[in-house]
């Protein structure tokens, strides 16, 4: 269990959709875990969205700025 | 191929910005979902949040506008959560922060580094050239290739 929350990322990566490995603590099953199938999305046309924007790129990009801050 | 998204570039196809048709340009070489992870979130909401605060008309609906983009993404499931091992990612990040000690960037580029080397990724998106500098040095592929 400790292992399977530490390592989640890792193992999503290495299973195929679909497919489930049972996690145990001390010794026992206590769930299995199933990778989603994979599903087709619809990418959205960002630009089209943004087209209806009313106002200028200056005022987004100020914003982008601050995301990496100097404070932090 | 699996990319990672800077945040700065997760901004662009939300907020109508200069970067934002290259951006899309580039997004669409990846399969959606794209994958978001609680950093991402967490830096995207906080920089809506205080931009929906701002005195400044265009920078209200500028978040208005964002937030119902970045909601309407989710929803459609064009961007997707990921969960990651974030004690891990913290412990390299803590190590990649102190390699750098004589070229100090902010914590987060290395937060964001750790996260995309766990997960495997192949490319990493960003128009920022701190962040960039490091992806190149961990071996990750640039988009776009140049600045």
């Amino acid at each position: 269990m400790r292992q399977f929350k530490q390592d989640l990322a890792k193992l999503t990566d290495s299973l195929k959709p679909g497919e489930a490995v049972r996690v145990t603590r001390r010794g026992k099953v206590a769930g299995v875990y199933t990778k989603p199938t994979a599903r087709k999305v619809r990418r959205p046309n960002f630009l089209a969205n943004l087209k209806k924007a009313t106002y200028p790129p200056e005022a987004a990009e100020r914003w982008i700025a601050t995301l990496y801050d100097p404070v932090l | 191929m699996i990319p990672y998204f800077d945040t700065g570039f997760l901004a662009t196809p939300i907020l109508n910005a200069t970067g934002s048709p290259i951006a899309w340009r580039l997004a669409r070489l990846f399969e959606a979902p794209y994958p978001v992870n609680r950093l991402h979130v967490l830096q995207i909401e906080g920089m809506l949040f205080k931009a929906a605060a701002s005195n400044e008309l265009p920078e209200q609906q500028a978040a208005l506008t964002g937030v119902r983009l970045w909601n309407r993404h989710f929803e459609e499931g064009v961007f997707e959560p990921r969960e990651e091992a974030w004690e891990v990612a913290l412990r390299l990040a803590t190590n990649t922060n102190r390699q750098t000690e004589a070229n100090p960037v902010s914590p987060l580029f290395h937060l964001h580094m750790a996260v995309a080397l766990l997960a495997n990724v192949t490319h990493f998106l960003s128009f920022r050239a701190q962040a960039r500098a490091l992806a190149a040095a961990l071996g990750l592929k640039l988009l776009p290739e140049r600045l």
